[in-house]
């Protein structure tokens, strides 16, 4: 019921974004292993979005929105993302089991056989109540190495959306969603497409 | 009338703000008190010094606990563990930092304080089990209540509807978690966790709220 809706609040929401990241220099990832480059993963498989969120009511569906942004950034910078559905490989993963270097929960995410797993952790996503429409997606992007056991590279980030005025209102209104979903992206974005290099 | 229809939607897409305390749902034992063995009043308790941790929500980046009166917090935190199981009719619950242990305790008990995030892990940390069970020595029956904040600190919230249309929510929050753990067996006798969405404030309403809440699950039986 909200796809219309959102599809009309898209254009926008791309404008708002695009105009707020513009020239907003990219800050260095929380944790990069010595000699990790980005651009030497070939096939990147992106398993589910971990919850680690404690307040679990948004009806977003964070794991859509968060796999379909990534897969495009992915191709575009020369990628070749793999979409994981199973979402048994990240069960009982916490936010807080993803800040360990090296933990048991590595050598059972993704499929076996494969490489390089991206996985985003929602840490917490909440549209806020203001003359408009405003929200926080904050999220973390863990890439890692699974044949070597070992997070390769950590990052962070909290992507904020947010548009004043009635006429805000009145979209907010008709979809729900719409400013999650557009903080999803900023997050995405920032944790993709503002640091993947592009592969040659 | 025609300033009726955005002041209507103003409000209603107010309605759909998000709450500013939540409770976990950590499932149907965390309210019903089903744990895999009853927590009798009768035991006893050591309140280990709650373990807080202050970052930057954008990048973790650690921040001094001072500038934000986390040792305040940190007090807060220890009494209302201490009155929460008084209150229950628990025989004897004392808190480590105000009584005097043997040094090789003391050091068992501050490792297993600093640690406490990692009894909160899917997998909780061995090492910091077996502290606590070399911290319980002959009394193995005993518990520990382990509190854990991981506090982040965001930009604030702002608006300017007239001008550049520009809106960003408030991104402070604190996550509070609270254990109760058995220090022979390492096992969960209790867990709760409440999220707060602004910086905690010893004066805070919302904290006390919050504090109240985290500890609103404990049952004991007589």
């Amino acid at each position: 019921m909200n796809k219309p809706c959102l599809k009309g609040l898209l254009p926008v929401g791309l404008a708002a974004i695009l105009v707020t990241s513009c020239g907003t220099p990219s800050a260095p990832p929380l944790q990069s292993a010595q000699g990790f480059n980005l651009a030497q993963m070939d096939e990147v498989y992106l398993v589910p979005v971990v919850e680690a969120r404690v307040d679990r009511k948004s009806k977003t569906d964070v794991n859509r929105i968060v796999q379909k942004r990534a897969a495009m950034w992915l191709k575009i910078r020369g990628y070749k993302p793999q979409l994981v559905e199973d979402a048994s490989t990240i069960a009982g993963i916490t936010g807080d089991d993803l800040r360990e270097a090296k933990g048991e929960w590595i050598t059972r995410i993704g499929p076996a056989g494969a490489r390089w797993m991206m996985v985003f952790a929602i840490e917490e996503l909440k549209k806020q109540a203001t003359l408009g429409a405003a929200a926080n997606a904050e999220m973390t992007l863990t890439i890692v190495d699974k044949q070597a056991g070992a997070v390769v590279w950590r990052d962070k980030t909290l992507g904020q959306f947010g548009m004043a005025g009635p006429v805000a209102g009145l979209a907010s209104l008709l979809a729900p969603g719409a400013a999650e979903h557009d903080a999803l992206w900023v997050a995405v974005d920032d944790l993709v497409r503002a640091k993947f290099p592009k592969r040659k | 009338m025609r300033l009726c229809v955005p002041v209507a939607i103003i409000a209603c897409a107010g309605c759909a703000s998000s709450e500013k305390i939540v409770q976990a749902d950590l499932g149907p034992s965390a309210t019903t008190g089903a744990y895999t063995k009853p927590i009798v009043a009768s035991m006893h308790v050591w309140v280990l010094s709650p373990k807080l941790v202050y970052e930057d929500v954008r990048n973790e980046t650690v921040l001094d606990p001072a500038a934000y009166r986390g040792p305040e917090i940190a007090r807060m935190l220890t009494d209302t563990g201490l009155a929460a199981l008084r209150s229950k009719g628990v025989r004897e619950v004392r808190a480590v930092e105000s009584c005097s242990l043997t040094a090789e305790r003391k050091s068992l008990a501050e490792l297993a304080a600093a640690e406490a995030d990692r009894l909160f892990l899917s997998s909780p940390d061995p090492q910091v089990l077996q502290a606590l069970k070399k911290f319980a020595g002959a009394d193995e029956s005993s518990e520990v209540l382990v509190q854990y904040a991981r506090i982040k600190v965001g930009p604030g919230g702002f608006y300017d509807p007239l001008l550049t249309g520009a809106v960003r929510a408030g991104a402070s929050s604190v996550h509070l978690s609270a254990a109760l753990i058995e220090c022979g067996t390492g096992s969960v006798r209790w867990q709760n966790s409440v999220l707060l969405r602004e910086l905690p404030k010893p004066d805070s309403s919302n904290f006390l709220k919050a504090l109240q809440q985290l500890y609103s699950t404990l049952k004991f039986q007589p």
